[in-house]
C-alpha cells in the first residue's frame, strides 16, 4: 500500500469521476424518470420536461394542448370525455414514463368494449351499443379531417372528428327528405325498421280505413333516384289510384267513396241520378258492385233493362209476348214479387180465370216444372246460365183440368164424363159441388141416400203419394157395404144377412115396418101387446159393445116369467 | 444523559424503522407487482414516486438526508463542539443514514432507474459505506467526547488493565505475558490491508474464545468476578490488537472517508437534481 491520498485530492477525485461517469452516459437522459411512450417518443430527454410539465401545476393539460390541438378546442367548447371535470387531468388516464411499449391509453380491466361511451357526453343506445369502436370511429366517417390532420391526429387512431348527427356515418337513403326532421323523429336506434318513432297519423295524411293496412311501399315508391319518395306526395286519390270511371264522375273520388273501402261507397255523397238512373225500390238498397261488377265497364250497357243486371227466372217464357218478356210488365223495382200482373190481364190472357181459380195462387198453377216439361209446351227456353231443374211455369200445353188437377178417381169415372171432361159433374167454383146423376150407376139414390154427400158412400182414401183418392167404381150395393149391423147378426139366415129392407125402410131407420105378428114367430096377445118392446127384448152386451138381444128368446112362459110363474 | 440519549435514539429507530416497515407491508401488494403493470395497481395513485405518500416518503427521506449533514457541520465548526460529543452527533447522523435511504427506497417504490438510480445507489453506497465506516470507527480507541486516543495514551490503559488484572484477580506475570502473547496473535504487520478488514471480525471472535479457555486456567473465581475477570481480559487484548492495528486501521479509515465522501457529494448533488428537477416539473409538497 503506497502513500495516501490527501482527502482533498481523493475527493476531488472521486467526484470528477462521477462526473465524467454521469457525462459519458448522458446526463440530460438522467433526468426523466423513464422513457416516453411510443406516441411521445419524441418528448425522451431533460430538455421536453416542460413540454408536459410545468412548475406548480405539475403535468398541465396546458402544455398538452399545445400539441393536441383539436383535443383542446373540444374541451374549450365543453364537448366530449376531456371537457369533464374529473377527466381535465391528463396523467390520470394517460399514465407516462412507462416505456414505449406502454399502452396510453387504459380502457380498465374490462376493455376497451366496456367503455361507459355515456361519458363522452354522447350515450350509445340500442345497435349502436353493440358495435364495435372503429366500427364508427374510422378515418371514413371523420369530419374535418384536414383539421385533424393539421393538428397531427392520427386519423386510424383518433377517436375525434366523428360527428353525432346520424348522416355522420349513415347514408340518407331519403335523399335530404327529411333533413330538416332528423332521422331519430322516426328511426329507433335498435333498427333502422321498423320506424318506431313515426306516426303517420300525425303527418298532413291520416292513414284510416284500408289505407292503415297498405305497406308503406304502397305508397311510397321509388323515384328516379332510387330513393323512396315520402314528401310532396299528393292527397288526391288520383296521385295513387287509376279512375276506373275514367273521368266521368270527376276527380273528387271522395264524394262517393270512403277509405274504409273502395266498394264502400259515401251513399249519402252519391247521387245516382246523375248516372241518368236513379236508383228507385229495391235498386236503392243493393251494394254498388251488385250491379257494376268489378272487372266491367262502370256504365252498364242497355241499363234500362232489366235483363241487363237480372238473368230470366223464366227462362224467356214470355218472349213470345207483345213486351218480349220485358219484366217490367209484370215486376217492378220495389220487388219481384208481388207481380203486378192482374186479374183483369189473366183475363185477357188465353185462359181467362174463373170459379176458385180466380181465387187460386199463382203458384197454385204456375208451380215448378222442368224445363223439359214447359218446352214440350212449346216454349223456347234460354238461360243465361246453366238450366235450373225447375222454374216457375207459365206455358201449358193444353188448358184440361187433368193438365194441372190429378184425377181422384183414378179413372173411376171416366164412363160418365161427357165434352166437358170434369166439369161435366164438378162445378169451377168449389169441387165438392157435384152434378150427377147417380141414376146413371146401377144404385139410384132413393130415400135417405139421395140426401147424402157423395163422400158418404165414397169415402177418400188416406192421402197418398198420388193425394186422396176418392174412387167411384167398386161401391157396395148391400147395406153392410156400407152400415154395420146393430143386430149382431141375429137376423143372419143360415150364415147370410138378411136385407135390411125387410124390416127398415130407406127413407130412415126407424120406425122399422116389422110386424110382430106377421113377422115373428110370437106372435103379441092380451097384455104382452102393452109390453114395451124392452120388457121382452133387454139390452143386452157382448164383446163391450151392447144390442138388444131379439133372438133367440124362449116362448114359453117361465122363459120371461120364471117357475113361480103358471102357465 | 447517556440512558436518555439511549432512550431517544431507540424510540426514533423504533418510529423510522416501525414506519417504514408499516408502509413496506401494507405496499408490498403495489411494490411487488411488476413495474409495467403498477400504473394499474389501484395503490399506484398513493405509492409512485410522485403519489401523494409516495412523495411524502421522498420528502421525508430526503430531509433526514439533509439533516444528516449536521454531523459534518459539528465536526468541522468549533463553536458546535458545547453542543454535545461528537458520538452522540454520530449516533443521530447514523440513524438518519439509515432510515432516510429507507424512506427514499419507498420513495422509489423500488423502482430504481434513470437519473435516480445514480443517486440512489450513490445513497446506498454512502449508507454501506457508513456501516463499515462505522465498524472502522469502533476499532480506532476513542475517549468519551470521541476524541482519537493517541498510541502512549493506549499504551497507558493498557498498562492499567495489566494492574487490574495482576492486583484483583491475581494473574501471575507469566499468566499476563501469555495473555499478551494470544491477543497479538494474527497481528502480522505484513498482512494486507484487505486481508485486516475482513479477518478482523473472525479474528476478534476467535480471540474470545481462546480468552474464554485462557481463563479456565484460573477457576478459584466465583461467577460475578468471572465475568468481571473475563471482560477485563477481552479488554486488554482487544486494547493490544487496537494498538498493534493503530496506524493501519487510521490509514484503513482516511480512505474511507475517501469512499464513503465523494458518494456522499455524489448523492447530493442528484438529490439537489431531483428535487430542483421535481420543483421544476410541479412536483411539491402535496402531489397533482
Amino acid at each position: 500500500m503506497g502513500e495516501p491520498l490527501s482527502r482533498s485530492q481523493a475527493l476531488a477525485a472521486a467526484v470528477m469521476a462521477v462526473a465524467l461517469v454521469m457525462a459519458g452516459r448522458g446526463a440530460s437522459a438522467q433526468i426523466s424518470p423513464g422513457p416516453m411512450s411510443h406516441a411521445h417518443a419524441g418528448l425522451d430527454g431533460s430538455d421536453s420536461c416542460l413540454s408536459c410539465h410545468s412548475s406548480g401545476r405539475g403535468v398541465d393539460p396546458a402544455r398538452c394542448f399545445s400539441c393536441h390541438g383539436p383535443l383542446s378546442q373540444r374541451v374549450k367548447a365543453g364537448q366530449g370525455l376531456h371537457a369533464r371535470a374529473d377527466y381535465r387531468a391528463c396523467e390520470r388516464c394517460h399514465i407516462e414514463h412507462q416505456g414505449r411499449g406502454f399502452e396510453l391509453v387504459y380502457w380498465g380491466k374490462a376493455g376497451q368494449a366496456a367503455f361507459n361511451h355515456a361519458l363522452t357526453g354522447w350515450r350509445l343506445e340500442g345497435r349502436h351499443a353493440r358495435l364495435e369502436c372503429r366500427q364508427c370511429h374510422q378515418p371514413a366517417k371523420l369530419q374535418e379531417t384536414a383539421r385533424l390532420k393539421a393538428g397531427k391526429v392520427n386519423l386510424d387512431k383518433t377517436f375525434l372528428g366523428l360527428g353525432t348527427t346520424c348522416a355522420a356515418c349513415h347514408a340518407d337513403p331519403h335523399a335530404g327528405q327529411f333533413a330538416t326532421t332528423g332521422c331519430a323523429s322516426c328511426h329507433g336506434q335498435e333498427s333502422f325498421k321498423p320506424t318506431s318513432g313515426f306516426d303517420h297519423q300525425k303527418t298532413a295524411f291520416v292513414l284510416a280505413g284500408e289505407h292503415s293496412a297498405v305497406p308503406c311501399a304502397g305508397c311510397h315508391r321509388p323515384v328516379s333516384s332510387g330513393a323512396v319518395r315520402y314528401r310532396g306526395l299528393s292527397s288526391d286519390c288520383a296521385s295513387c289510384h287509376q279512375d276506373p270511371h275514367q273521368g266521368r264522375f270527376g276527380h273528387a273520388c271522395a264524394s262517393c267513396h270512403t277509405v274504409a273501402a273502395w266498394s264502400e261507397i259515401n251513399r249519402s255523397g252519391f247521387d245516382h241520378r246523375r248516372t241518368g238512373y236513379p236508383l228507385e225500390g229495391r235498386h236503392a238498397r243493393v251494394a254498388c258492385e251488385d250491379c257494376h261488377r268489378p272487372g266491367r265497364p262502370m256504365k252498364i250497357a242497355g241499363a234500362e233493362r232489366c235483363a241487363s243486371c237480372h238473368a230470366d227466372p223464366h227462362g224467356g217464357q214470355f218472349q213470345a209476348r207483345a213486351a218480349a218478356g220485358e219484366c217490367g210488365e209484370c215486376h217492378t223495382v220495389a220487388g219481384f214479387v208481388p207481380s203486378r200482373f192482374t186479374l183483369a190481364q189473366h183475363q185477357a190472357t188465353r185462359y181467362p180465370l174463373e170459379g176458385a181459380h180466380a181465387r187460386a195462387r199463382c203458384a197454385g198453377c204456375h208451380g215448378e216444372a222442368t224445363p223439359a216439361t214447359i218446352e214440350q209446351a212449346g216454349a223456347v227456353l234460354a238461360f243465361a246460365g246453366p238450366r235450373p231443374a225447375t222454374l216457375e211455369r207459365f206455358r201449358f200445353a193444353a188448358t184440361t183440368c187433368p193438365d194441372c188437377h190429378a184425377d181422384p178417381h183414378r179413372g173411376d169415372a171416366r164412363a160418365y164424363l161427357g165434352a166437358d171432361g170434369c166439369r161435366s159433374c164438378h162445378g169451377l167454383e168449389r169441387w165438392r159441388e157435384v152434378r150427377f146423376d147417380h141414376r146413371r150407376t146401377h144404385f139410384a139414390l132413393e130415400g135417405a141416400h139421395a140426401k147424402k154427400g157423395c163422400i158418404d158412400c165414397h169415402r177418400p182414401s188416406e192421402a197418398g203419394k198420388a193425394g186422396r183418392e176418392i174412387r167411384l167404381a167398386g161401391a157396395p150395393r148391400e147395406c153392410l157395404g156400407c152400415h154395420v149391423d146393430p143386430h149382431f147378426a141375429q137376423f143372419d139366415r143360415g150364415g147370410t144377412p138378411r136385407p135390411c129392407t125387410e124390416c127398415h125402410g130407406l127413407e130412415a131407420w126407424a120406425p122399422s115396418h116389422f110386424d110382430h105378428d106377421r113377422d115373428a114367430a110370437f106372435k103379441l096377445e092380451g097384455a104382452h101387446r102393452a109390453v114395451a118392446c124392452v120388457g121382452c127384448h133387454a139390452r143386452e152386451s157382448l164383446g163391450g159393445k151392447s144390442f138388444v138381444r131379439y133372438r133367440p128368446l124362449g116362448s114359453s112362459c117361465t122363459d120371461c116369467h120364471g117357475a113361480e110363474v103358471k102357465p | 444523559m447517556r440512558i436518555v440519549h439511549r432512550l431517544v435514539l431507540s424510540a426514533l429507530y423504533l418510529l423510522g424503522l416501525g414506519t417504514v416497515a408499516i408502509f413496506a407491508w401494507k405496499g408490498q401488494g403495489y411494490y411487488l407487482t411488476p413495474l409495467a403493470e403498477r400504473p394499474r395497481h389501484p395503490l399506484y395513485w398513493q405509492l409512485k414516486p410522485g403519489g401523494e405518500l409516495g412523495l411524502v416518503f421522498g420528502i421525508t427521506g430526503a430531509t433526514m438526508m439533509v439533516v444528516m449533514l449536521a454531523y459534518s457541520l459539528r465536526k468541522r465548526l468549533p463553536w458546535l463542539s458545547s453542543w454535545g460529543p461528537v458520538s452522540l452527533w454520530l449516533d443521530y447522523h447514523i440513524f438518519l443514514g439509515l432510515c432516510g435511504p429507507l424512506f427514499i427506497l419507498l420513495h422509489s417504490s423500488f423502482k430504481v432507474q434513470g437519473l435516480v438510480a445514480l443517486s440512489f445507489w450513490s445513497m446506498v453506497a454512502v449508507a454501506l459505506s457508513g456501516i463499515a465506516g462505522r465498524y472502522l470507527y469502533r476499532q480506532i480507541p476513542h475517549n468519551s467526547a470521541g476524541d482519537e486516543l493517541s498510541l502512549a495514551e493506549l499504551e497507558r490503559q493498557d498498562a492499567e488493565l495489566g494492574r487490574e488484572l495482576s492486583e484483583e484477580f491475581r494473574l501471575p506475570p507469566e499468566a499476563l505475558r501469555r495473555l499478551d502473547a494470544l491477543a497479538l496473535e494474527g497481528t502480522d504487520p505484513g498482512r494486507s490491508l484487505a486481508a485486516l478488514v475482513f479477518r478482523l471480525p473472525f479474528d476478534l471472535s476467535l480471540l474470545r474464545l481462546r480468552l474464554r479457555r485462557f481463563g479456565r486456567d484460573y477457576p478459584q473465581l466465583d461467577r460475578v468476578r468471572r465475568r468481571a475477570f473475563e471482560r477485563r481480559l477481552f479488554k486488554k487484548a482487544v486494547l493490544l490488537r487496537r494498538m498493534a492495528f493503530w496506524q493501519r486501521l487510521r490509514q484503513l479509515f482516511h480512505y474511507w472517508h475517501v469512499f464513503h465522501k465523494p458518494f456522499a457529494v455524489v448523492m447530493y448533488l442528484f438529490l439537489l437534481v431531483h428535487v430542483g428537477v421535481a420543483v421544476l416539473t410541479g412536483y411539491g409538497w402535496v402531489s397533482h
